[in-house]
């Protein structure tokens, strides 16, 4: 065929793309593996073109400073000026009646009660960061932070929060980052998945799966949901009573009559693909399990980590299983604090204290432990994590009464460690309450933008085709890394 | 709007000369320079055009060579005369179509200093260049390239290659091009092979191995014909190509986000559909119905369901701005019906003009006033519109009055004694009250009401009604039947709004209210109570399940809406929820004597059996809600600047692509009715006329897609210049041109296509012809194909013999993994539990709910719903193996399926194997695949030390398993 169309930033047009994700024709990677395990030696297979995973790893485009991503997802929006943006001036305001412009799931409001910050700051690390009582224990892991203090998002409503977070899109249909990453970098692992996403024992966050949902991709690209206990993988247990041995047998079995159902159809690589999915698949019943195994873990790690039937386990173990699916290459682990609905995530509306006392205190020891582990294992060079909720949260009070704070999409704190960040920085600032980014005003996009860089992706060309577009997760806008905390 | 086409890279040669010399500027150049013009561009210009990623419109403004060399509108400058500078000329705003900044207009005295700059020579520094490194953007396409492109072309109907090619005018235009390109196609496929891929294409099912015995051995020549003729009558024709349709329609039956709430009555847009194909409902019949059903001069329950497509999109019921999402839902309409109907992707052009098709942002906004008058999404019942089927029976309607009469007469007997008991029970008897707003009856409840119509999304938390009005509860004219008046009310409508603090949720909740005429209730933007007509009396609703998911800590609000047409008029409420569980009815029980006297808890008691026999025996008067379109009000639709609602440029009026149709869209004034524009007839009637250039080409190669899994255009919803080229630009014309010929006859084309060789070859490979047309661009073998999710789920049903095929209905939800619930913000209200045998419906009828995905459909790429999904994936990863191997419905089926083959198959394990293969195969099995299986059983038996049972049980796995059964060949 011909073919005079646009090809734009070099990406596969669509039907070399359609024929490679039911796997192509390529001399790389899975094929020969398999082939040293002696898989593809039988003579009806000799004409076998090679099958190579649409998952298998593929180089970055450009150098890359992290391996993997662990975005540590505060469901629900944590007030920033509650924990990691120090306003002093909100004090003495508390109770006040101030003009100042908010946005949130109360509406616009143009004057509002102050609520002061209901926590003391301290001062820690060489950088002399202030944090809040809330993480003291992440307080001590400030030098290998850099704090954004000035994120914008364009909702300050969750179910679009969400989204846009986790998709760059406030609609519905598009790919979450993980999968965009699992597109443009593959799995280095392939009996684990590219994607993992770690759900609150409360459940999932609203919209579910459309949190991690592959959009216009293939399902392939998709987020895949792992527990921390029980079955890590949805089907990866065997059926009850057919024991592995049993399971191997029917597999080879299956493998020859596929392979003779395949003698007649040779150039057909999408049975060849079939096939190989079920050695793949029976690669990761043995290795998945052993992989979320965390019992071999000594005590004193299981302790850094709060994983010691405190209040800290869940996330914990968490945490935990995040640094081994790193060491095991799996590209991008969402870990979510926060579930379901109202206090059972950091939607603080009603009272602020109780609200963050209960996930900070979940949350902060875990947190800690995972940098510090991280560090001195050395992974955290090539780790990047991010943390942060769908939005941040007003610096006055949304009822008459109570100390609950509304939505606020107009200036909230993420941080990154880890990954080719500088540690110790925070840049960026809302005003003196809080109430909205003033300077290097850091779009959601920004953070998509450095987090896809530090990856070795360039976030303006990874693009898609689709719609008639080549669509991108940072939009057509685009969207630069923010320079300002790359080491 | 004007069309550019000018390309101004080539200017470039112009400049070298003046660009040779050193730059020398006088003192003053440089100190304004310094001081006025770098600040200027630097603040408003060069974000865009010079350090960003992308250069807008070709111009570089962040070097003197780009200011000189101008974007693709001309050059930013005039030397000569400044004052024709482009530059100036935009920034002033004179230019209407290309007024700059976007964002909003700069100050006039940084203007001045363009103007200045300008007519000082330019002067730019060498030091203060930024080269720019970003990809150059331009605007617009290009619009002659676009008119000569074939697939805006109308097509002609092409002469037939010669007799000499073939009997079939499909296979003379097929192998004239094999011949052409020396390759050598494939010979018919075997019977057992062809009636396995005819059952699957037209039903979606497999055949049973008698079905295929009896067509091998059948020796009529026209066995094939027939046997498509009767697949076509079959009604699971329509469940196959209905899903089809569903795949390119986007259907979901839930909005999607945070609540992802349900569409109500929405499967009975999936009925019409089905029925629509079992009728071979004509193609422009579907069209008109689709995009202006309720607007025909013959509409029906049928017309009016079909508009239900304009409301299948997803839907953020929370929207951070909602004019913006008024647009994103009009959107939605606009881009998935250009896409379906005329293979265009019009959607592109929302922001700014097309960037390679010939379509223009004026074209899409035109476009989208076709639709600008439907109303918008709106919570639970309020979409939906009341239809009756065709000549309903006299006899039955006044039946049904009569019911609705003594019906009106028992529920206001038991409402408002139950009501009445509520407010009068001793609070001792019930839990701790969470919550407590009081209507008339105990003293009345202060509301903010607006007795103007507040516009859209006043029901919502977020809405500022500080400026309504304050009145205490009931609202009404004094002397109406039943009323407490605290405020006088006498206009039509009236809107009210109460908010409220909530520590914590109550676990029960009751409504109690009293409305003359039509209310309807909110909380927190979700509609919870809807009634029409008036009630002379206080009435009691247990909402606790319809209302508390609503509900949230902190601040609620209650929104009310009462339509007022003749005589009394009145409205009160309360709202008392509580920390348990409330059983109103055991209340009554209990206490009924003590608080209502004897003789009226008797009347209630005898009233109340009455009622529930009297519900069930409601007569049909053949009257339902759809969930459909309507207009109201006149809207004026501006193109967007960028897509943004606060940018409005020139106002548009509805109009068809200039590219395919220069005409104006005129709405007869005939077509115009008291709810309705009339605009979406006109729209329908053009998109459905055999003049239209894409219509019935998009369709055709969408049949033929279907049959041959991939259309003689691969990229079926772009026909335009991304897309790719026809394979056979002949056939496709040829093909078209009968489809309207035939009265856009549906099964006519099914009939033609299938009756071909092309259609009949064998799939296996060739190797000269693998290596001449790896792609099988031209056909000269069938290509294989997986099995779609929904094949792969009711095939397996159907194996084990246990598919139930009753039709139609509200959607059914087999069980899901836990693993699978517990991703839903809410595990335990996410899915449904549909009985077994409801569970083993077809997969067409599973509830698809935009969060929340069965996995075995998921896994084998079912329809994404958040678009168009013209073509779908066919990936192959480990995490789909699992599935199939582990996962509880293929074991669970695995269990059924060798129970079955025990059964049926013969008493020898030989003849149990053979039984097995033979379903999963459609086809006698070979003795050596007999042979393999029995193997299989009898090693797995030593393996695992199984019992006969247990081997045999495994052995069903695999044959669930094998790539014979997945794949078509």
């Amino acid at each position: 065929m011909k073919s005079n169309k646009p090809n734009f930033c070099n990406q596969l047009n669509r039907r070399e793309f359609l024929k490679d994700i039911g796997g192509g024709f390529a001399a790389l990677g899975l094929t020969g593996m398999l082939a040293q395990d002696g898989f593809f030696a039988s003579k009806a297979m000799a004409r076998v073109p090679e099958f190579v995973n649409p998952l298998a790893p593929k180089p970055a485009p450009l150098p890359a400073k992290a391996k993997s991503v662990i975005f540590l997802f505060m469901y629900g929006g944590p007030s920033h000026m509650d924990t990691f943006d120090y306003k002093p001036e909100l004090y003495p305001l508390d109770g006040k009646t101030i003009q100042v412009k908010t946005f949130g799931r109360g509406g616009h409001r143009n004057e509002s009660r102050v609520v002061g910050p209901k926590w003391k700051f301290k001062q820690y690390g060489q950088c002399g960061k202030y944090v809040s009582d809330l993480f003291p224990h992440v307080g001590e892991c400030v030098d290998d932070i850099a704090f954004l203090h000035s994120m914008t998002a364009d909702s300050p409503i969750h179910g679009s929060a969400m989204l846009m977070m986790n998709s760059g899109n406030l609609l519905s249909g598009h790919p979450s980052i993980g999968s965009w990453v699992n597109y443009g970098l593959g799995s280095v692992n392939e009996n684990l998945p590219g994607f993992v996403v770690m759900l609150d024992k409360l459940g999932g966050p609203i919209s579910g799966a459309k949190n991690w949902s592959s959009g216009y991709m293939p399902a392939s690209y998709q987020g895949t949901v792992l527990r921390s206990q029980g079955t890590p993988i949805l089907d990866l247990q065997n059926s009850k009573g057919i024991a592995r041995t049993q399971q191997r047998t029917l597999l080879d079995h299956l493998r020859m009559m596929n392979e003779d159902h395949l003698s007649t159809r040779y150039d057909n690589t999408n049975l060849a693909a079939r096939v190989a999915s079920y050695e793949l698949a029976y690669k990761m019943q043995s290795s998945a399990p052993e992989a979320v195994d965390i019992d071999k873990e000594p005590a004193h790690i299981k302790e850094l980590y709060g994983v010691d039937g405190s209040r800290t386990d869940d996330f914990g173990r968490k945490c935990l299983l995040a640094r081994r699916m790193v060491e095991r290459g799996v590209r991008f682990i969402q870990v979510y604090s926060g579930g379901h609905h109202n206090d059972a995530n950091w939607d603080a509306h009603g009272d602020l204290v109780k609200n963050h006392e209960l996930h900070a205190g979940n949350t902060d020891k875990p947190i800690a432990g995972l940098l510090k582990d991280l560090k001195q294992r050395g992974l955290l060079d090539e780790t990047l994590v991010v943390w942060g909720g769908e939005f941040g949260r007003q610096p006055t009070a949304e009822y008459k009464e109570g100390t609950g704070r509304d939505h606020n999409s107009y200036g909230f704190t993420m941080w990154m460690a880890g990954g080719g960040i500088k540690g110790g920085v925070s840049v960026g600032s809302t005003d003196e309450l809080g109430s909205r980014a003033v300077d290097d005003k850091f779009h959601v996009r920004r953070l998509h933008a450095t987090i896809l860089n530090q990856l070795g992706l360039d976030p303006n060309n990874l693009t898609f085709f689709h719609g008639g577009l080549d669509k991108s997760l940072v939009g057509v806008e685009g969207a630069d890394p923010i320079k300002q905390i790359i080491a | 709007m004007k069309l550019f086409k000018h390309k101004l890279f080539l200017v470039v040669l112009l400049f070298p000369l003046f660009l040779c010399g050193e730059r020398e500027y006088t003192d003053e150049q440089i100190a304004f320079w310094e001081d006025e013009a770098f600040p200027v561009l630097e603040e408003n210009c060069w974000s865009c055009h010079g350090i960003s990623k992308k250069i807008r419109g070709g111009l570089v403004l962040t070097t003197l060579e780009g200011v000189l060399m101008g974007g693709e509108f001309g050059a930013a400058v005039d030397l000569k005369t400044p004052a024709n500078s482009l530059l100036l000329k935009m920034t002033t705003h004179q230019d209407k179509d290309h007024e700059m900044p976007p964002d909003g207009k700069m100050a006039d005295e940084d203007i001045a200093v363009l103007a200045k700059w300008i007519e000082l020579g330019v002067p730019f520094p060498e030091a203060d260049e930024v080269e720019p490194e970003g990809e150059i953007v331009h605007h617009g396409a290009d619009y002659e390239k676009g008119k000569q492109h074939w697939g805006f072309k109308k097509a002609d109907n092409p002469p037939l290659p010669d007799e000499r090619m073939g009997r079939h005018p499909i296979d003379r235009f097929v192998n004239h091009r094999l011949e052409k390109a020396q390759i050598p196609s494939n010979g018919q496929t075997e019977d057992h092979v062809l009636i396995r891929r005819v059952y699957y294409d037209l039903t979606g099912l497999p055949p049973s191995p008698s079905e295929v015995e009896a067509y091998v051995s059948d020796q009529d020549h026209n066995k094939f014909s027939q046997l498509v003729d009767r697949l076509l009558a079959s009604p699971h024709y329509g469940e196959k190509w209905g899903r089809h349709w569903l795949d390119l329609v986007r259907y979901a039956e839930t909005n999607g986000y945070e609540r992802d709430g349900n569409k109500p009555e929405i499967w009975r847009y999936r009925d019409y559909v089905i029925d629509s194909f079992n009728q071979n409902k004509p193609y422009d019949r579907l069209v008109l119905e689709h995009i202006a059903g309720d607007e025909l001069p013959d509409a029906d329950a049928a017309s009016i369901t079909a508009t239900g497509y304009q409301r299948l999109g997803v839907w953020d019921d929370e929207p951070a701005d909602r004019t913006l999402a008024k647009f994103d839902y009009l959107d939605d309409i606009v881009r998935t019906s250009g896409e379906v109907f005329l293979g265009m992707t019009i959607g592109c052009a929302r922001c700014h003009d097309h960037k390679i098709d010939p379509i223009s942002a004026k074209d899409y906004y035109s476009m989208l006033s076709f639709f600008a008058n439907v109303t918008p999404h709106r919570q639970a019942q309020s979409n939906l519109v009341k239809v009756t089927t065709r000549n309903p029976d006299p006899q039955a309607s006044q039946n049904r009055r009569n019911w609705e009469n003594r019906r009106n007469q028992l529920q206001k007997n038991v409402q408002s004694l139950k009501s009445e008991f509520f407010a009068k029970l001793d609070p001792k008897h019930l839990p701790a009250p969470t919550l407590t707003l009081s209507d008339a009856r105990a003293g009345g409840l202060d509301w903010k009401y607006s007795l103007e119509n507040p516009g859209d999304s006043w029901e919502t938390n977020g809405f500022g009604d500080f400026e309504w009005h304050v009145g205490k509860s009931g609202f009404g004219l004094r002397g109406t039947p039943g009323s407490i008046v605290n405020t006088e009310w006498k206009t039509q409508d009236i809107w009210l709004r109460h908010k409220f603090g909530l520590a914590e949720l109550p676990k029960s909740l009751f409504l109690s209210f009293h409305h003359d005429e039509d209310i309807s209730v909110f909380l927190n933007g979700r509609q919870i109570l809807h009634r029409t007509g008036y009630s002379t009396y206080y009435q009691t609703e247990d909402v606790t399940k319809s209302a508390i998911p609503a509900l949230q800590t902190g601040q609620n609000v209650l929104a009310v809406h009462v339509k007022q047409t003749i005589g009394g008029q009145f409205f009160d409420l309360s709202l008392r929820g509580f920390s348990k569980p409330v059983n109103l009815d055991h209340l009554i029980n209990k206490h009924g004597k003590e608080v209502l006297s004897a003789g009226r808890f008797n009347l209630y008691k005898k009233d109340k059996v009455s009622l529930a026999k009297h519900i069930k025996a409601e007569p049909s008067a053949g009257q339902y809600s759809v969930l459909a379109v309507a207009e109201s009000g006149n809207h004026p639709i501006h193109v967007l600047r960028r897509g943004n609602p606060a940018l409005p440029g020139p106002v548009v009026t509805p109009a068809f692509p200039s590219i395919l149709d220069n005409a104006k869209a005129e709405v007869p004034e005939s077509y115009k009715t008291s709810n309705s524009s009339g605009r979406r007839r006109v729209l329908a009637e053009w998109l459905a006329s055999a003049d239209n250039p894409m219509t019935a080409r998009v369709m055709v190669n969408r049949i033929w897609q279907y049959h041959f899994g991939r259309g003689i255009v691969r990229s079926s919803n772009d026909f335009g210049l991304q897309g790719d080229d026809p394979t056979h630009p002949d056939l496709l014309n040829w093909l078209a041109y009968k489809f309207v010929e035939s009265g856009w006859d549906i099964k006519a084309m099914h009939r033609l296509i299938m009756s071909s060789n092309a259609y009949q070859r064998s799939s296996v490979p060739n190797d000269q012809a693998l290596l001449k047309d790896p792609l099988n661009d031209l056909f000269w073998r069938f290509d294989m194909r997986r099995l779609q999710a929904e094949e792969v789920r009711d095939s397996i049903l159907a194996a084990r013999g246990s598919l139930n095929l009753q039709m139609g209905g509200p959607s059914v939800t087999p069980p899901l993994p836990a693993i699978v619930l517990t991703t839903a913000s809410k595990p335990d209200q996410a899915w449904g539990k549909s009985s077994p045998a409801q569970a083993n419906r077809r997969s067409v009828y599973v509830k698809v709910k935009r969060s929340l995905q069965d996995p075995i459909l998921l896994s084998h790429d079912a329809a994404d719903t958040d678009a168009t999904c013209p073509v779908r994936f066919t990936t192959t990863v480990p995490t789909q193996a699992l599935t199939m191997i582990n996962g509880e419905f293929v074991n669970d089926s695995a269990l059924t399926f060798a129970e079955r083959i025990r059964k049926q198959g013969g008493s020898t394990l030989h003849d149990q194997i053979k039984h097995g293969l033979s379903i999963v195969f459609s086809r006698m099995p070979e003795p050596e695949e007999i042979e393999a299986g029995v193997r299989m059983v009898e090693e797995v038996k030593i393996a695992g030390n199984l019992t006969d049972k247990d081997a045999l049980d495994r052995f069903a796995l695999l044959a669930l398993n094998l790539n014979e059964f997945i794949y078509l060949d």
